[in-house]
């Protein structure tokens, strides 16, 4: 029989996250299935098949997975060169340093940076024009676009990869690879045997983090492109800022689309991690 | 030895100003199990590391079975290795571990599967009882034995053991030390295994190559290492050992004073003069307590301390500014001796190991 | 192996020139507000504006309170769960991941149509309760990051043996916690802080649609209305980050080895 004492510790704690954490998000599913008269109603997540919300959810989703992808690969890149690659040691604290500080360097800031890189007279258009005659907007570029939002994504999610991936690249045993070598298997065989199975795990976790790290958030998007991109965010929060879609309940309907698509990303996670993945702990 | 099968040929080894092997060479014949003896740093785990082919030698060769694999790449050389760690790949089953060797060399599966089987029973882990587990659900002691298994499984020439006991605890390292032997002696597979601890590799071995900075202080069998050390390192490293000081009276008879008392080493001088200093050392077990017959070289002094090890009892003896220590059976009609006796202890002139 | 360390060095190089390009170039830009030279008006005409005084101010402030709120929150509970209730700590941990999985402006959405004036919990019918509110929902944005500091933080001290060892010496639980406990977190829990500080400060969804005057939202206002000084703030802003960055690197160095752990 345990004491209710013992609950009094964690109960501040518990009373937190469900008033502030889990109650609000539940007002909002709830709220997703019910019309204006607090009737149930499938109405509202019909309605979210408009084009014009359609659209946003997919560029959303394009520029999440993107970015997710980019950020993950080059990210895992970066670690494993600074892990395994034979750089100096001070290179591979100085990048978890920096990665450290650009992985929380994300929002309104990181949009003014790749303005001032990549806009109209950004540094980098102006210099790719003057000195190699490449003008990146006649070519089709532009940092208020799909790849150009991805690009700035970019920024904040390989720093988080490398960031949360170097321990895994670390946990890789020296020894795996000796066993592996003596036991007449080539680089890529060892790799493609053991390392990638290993990693695997880890490396698509860290995806489906940056994918709901890029699919939230919205500061970014909005300093950048204002509402020009119309990524699922930012129409949400035209929507709560001015009801722009005159019903609230629709508001409701976008927020849970939202959660669905990250949470169902996480449940493909879990679902995937405990069905391959045995041998894990 | 006449036909060599691992040849180590005055192997050096160099990062940059440190040289950490310098000219070792040592030749196994087939089927001989050679330890690597010696404390951390002494070289030996590079040399293992190099005939695996992890370091290239800076100077000398490696010839396995009449090649030179020198400059051959691990995977080239056909060489089984257990790791101190176990180094099993965590993704992969019991069964799948034992067959990584077999399946990168391309072995049917039905083949394979039946290697498989074959090599889970000689280290007693059948397959339908664990060939589906994961490295993280076997003990310690089972984990190292897949190694060996896998190490093993595609038939390699010669297999290298990285201190494969020390992560385990004392009970399995001396019940897997034994399997291994057993299992080395079965397959009659050249085998060369690096430790630091001597009891591990006197029980174990054919011959060891006691190792010290970088060289090999002496190689022979356990029997030689253990009672005829030819250096001092070696002397002090294998074994116990107590060393008393003595000074040389008079080379003709061999007679030298230890402490109040003078004890005749005939033919154990070595062309020592009158007034040099030696250090005569004996193993505890050569050494007894009271007069023995057959041990009439005899020392006086007083008893230090006294432990009860249960069917052993072991004795401290102050002799002179020395203490040795010796070991006496216990017996329930005598009791054991006390602190501050004065005492006798006899030893054979024979067992004196002389250390200049 | 030669080839590795190659590669190794070109992917390094890419990524120092990803990284490295976008600084440079805001920075030259902050420079350029004075048409022909460079010079720091962009930041002195920033400096000087006092909407950026009061909105840093407030985000400052803000910030403060949240960390006070975050640890009040995470120490005890997960000392708690440490010491007494291990089977809770997979729901905990649970609970502290959520917020990297609801994004923020779904949650305060939540905020916004819960805590209305006309509901049981008026907060948004006060500015004081909307003031608590914000600093409510930063403690949530940072329960992830700081959890995990702490956590980490009591996982290298062992928390049960320091306790049991205390209660043995006749120590009560305000001497455990105030003189045992905290003294040995406390590099961890900075570290919390300092995150938390990173997160907060410039933060725009939940300040903006609270209506607070944060500065997050004051950046915004900034980018559509400047040229140069929103250069410059950005570069004030990496400045911040970084200070915070190296001040959790600096803490760390000082954070307790663990010497009784068995693991």
């Amino acid at each position: 029989m345990r004491l209710p004492t013992q609950w009094l510790g964690v109960a501040p704690f518990f009373i937190f996250a469900v008033m502030f954490l889990i109650l609000p998000t539940f007002y909002l599913m709830i709220g997703a299935f019910q019309n204006d008269a607090g009737e149930f109603t499938f109405e509202n997540i019909a309605a979210l098949s408009q084009p014009s919300i359609v659209a946003a959810y997919w560029i959303s989703i394009k520029v999440s997975l993107a970015s997710a992808l980019i950020g993950a690969l080059m990210g895992l890149a970066i670690a494993i060169a600074i892990v395994r690659g034979g750089l100096p040691n001070w290179i591979r604290s100085a990048t978890l340093t920096f990665s450290g500080v650009a992985s929380n360097f994300a929002g309104v800031p990181l949009a003014f940076a790749f303005i001032a890189t990549l806009g109209r007279l950004g540094l980098a258009t102006v210099i790719l024009k003057t000195y190699f005659g490449f003008d990146l907007y006649a070519n089709g570029f532009n940092i208020l676009s799909f790849w150009g939002l991805t690009l700035t994504y970019v920024y904040f999610q390989i720093p988080l990869m490398v960031v949360i991936i170097t321990p895994a690249i670390d946990g890789l045993k020296k020894e795996w690879g000796e066993a592996a070598s003596t036991l007449g298997a080539t680089q890529s065989q060892y790799w493609r045997m053991v390392v990638v199975p290993v990693i695997w795990p880890s490396f698509l976790g860290t995806v489906i983090l940056l994918f709901a790290n890029a699919f939230g958030a919205i500061a970014t998007a909005y300093a950048l492109t204002g509402s020009s991109l119309n990524i699922i965010p930012i129409v949400l929060y035209a929507q709560i800022r001015g009801d722009v879609l005159h019903n609230a309940h629709l508001g409701y309907a976008i927020a849970f689309g939202m959660i669905v698509i990250t949470g169902l990303a996480n449940v493909f996670y879990i679902w995937f991690r405990t069905r391959s993945e045995r041998w894990l702990k | 030895m006449a036909d060599p099968f691992l040849s180590i040929q005055h192997v050096k080894k160099s990062y940059g100003p440190n040289t950490v092997v310098q000219d070792f060479t040592l030749e196994a014949a087939p089927g001989e199990f050679v330890s690597f003896l010696g404390p951390s740093g002494c070289g030996k785990t590079t040399v293992l590391r190099m005939v695996a082919g992890f370091e290239e030698p800076t100077s000398g060769s490696i010839i396995v079975g009449g090649r030179d694999v020198t400059r051959l790449k691990p995977n080239q050389r056909n060489v089984g290795m257990v790791f101190q760690a176990y180094a099993l790949f965590p993704n992969l089953t019991v069964a799948q571990n034992v067959a990584f060797g077999l399946k990168v060399a391309g072995m049917p599966k039905a083949d394979a599967d039946k290697r498989v089987a074959e090599m889970l029973n000689i280290i007693r882990l059948p397959i339908d009882q664990f060939g589906d587990r994961y490295p993280y659900q076997l003990s310690g002691g089972q984990q190292q034995r897949v190694a060996l298994a896998r190490a093993l499984a595609p038939s390699p020439k010669l297999l290298l053991l990285d201190e494969p006991l020390s992560a385990l605890d004392a009970k399995v390292r001396v019940s897997l030390r034994e399997e291994i032997r057993s299992i080395q002696q079965k397959l009659g597979i050249t085998t060369i295994f690096v430790t630091h601890d001597q009891e591990e590799a006197l029980s174990i071995s054919d011959r060891i190559a006691v190792m010290y900075g970088g060289k090999a202080e002496q190689v022979g069998t356990p029997f030689e290492i253990y009672n005829r050390p030819t250096t001092k390192f070696v002397a002090n490293f294998v074994g116990t050992l107590n060393v008393l000081e003595g000074t040389v009276t008079d080379p003709s008879t061999g007679a030298v004073q230890v402490g109040p008392s003078s004890v005749l080493l005939k033919g154990k001088l070595n062309g020592s003069k009158a007034g040099d200093t030696l250090s005569l050392a004996l193993r505890p077990e050569a050494i007894s307590l009271g007069r023995q017959p057959g041990r009439d070289a005899t020392l006086g002094g007083e008893i230090s301390e006294v432990s009860f090890l249960g069917s052993v009892i072991r004795v401290r003896v102050g002799v002179g500014k020395d203490r040795v220590s010796l070991d006496t059976f216990n017996s329930p009609a005598s009791p054991p001796p006390t602190v501050g006796d004065k005492a006798e202890i006899s030893f054979s002139p024979e067992d004196v190991l002389v250390l200049h | 192996m030669k080839s590795g360390r190659f590669w190794a060095w070109v992917t390094f190089a890419i990524g120092a020139g990803y990284f490295f390009i976008p600084l440079i170039a805001t920075f030259e830009f902050s420079l350029r507000k004075t048409r022909g030279i460079y010079s720091f008006d962009a930041y002195r005409s920033v400096f000087g504006d006092p909407h950026f005084q009061e909105s840093f101010t407030y985000s400052i402030v803000a910030a403060l309170f949240t960390i006070v709120l975050g640890v009040l929150l995470v120490v005890p509970t997960a000392y708690w769960i440490r010491l007494r209730m291990p089977q809770l700590r997979p729901i905990v941990e649970f609970i502290t991941l959520l917020p990297l999985v609801i994004p923020a402006i779904v949650i305060v959405f939540g905020y916004i149509r819960m805590y209305g004036s006309n509901s049981p919990l008026p907060f948004l019918a006060t500015t004081s309760g909307t003031n608590v509110l914000l600093v409510i929902g930063y403690a949530t944005l940072a329960l992830p990051y700081m959890y995990r500091a702490v956590d980490t933080g009591l996982r290298t001290i062992d928390v049960r043996t320091l306790t049991e060892a205390a209660q043995i010496l006749g120590a009560g639980w305000t001497t455990i916690i105030g003189r045992v406990i905290l003294p040995n977190v406390l590099i961890a829990v900075l570290s919390g802080a300092f995150l938390t500080f990173a997160i907060v400060i410039g933060e725009f969804t939940m300040a903006s649609l609270l209506n607070r005057p944060a500065f997050g939202p004051y950046l915004q206002n900034i980018g559509a209305n400047r040229a140069y000084e929103p250069a410059a703030l950005a570069i004030i802003a990496f400045v911040i980050t970084w200070g915070c960055m190296s001040l959790i690197q600096l803490l760390s160095r000082y954070a307790p080895k663990s010497s009784n752990q068995p693991r």
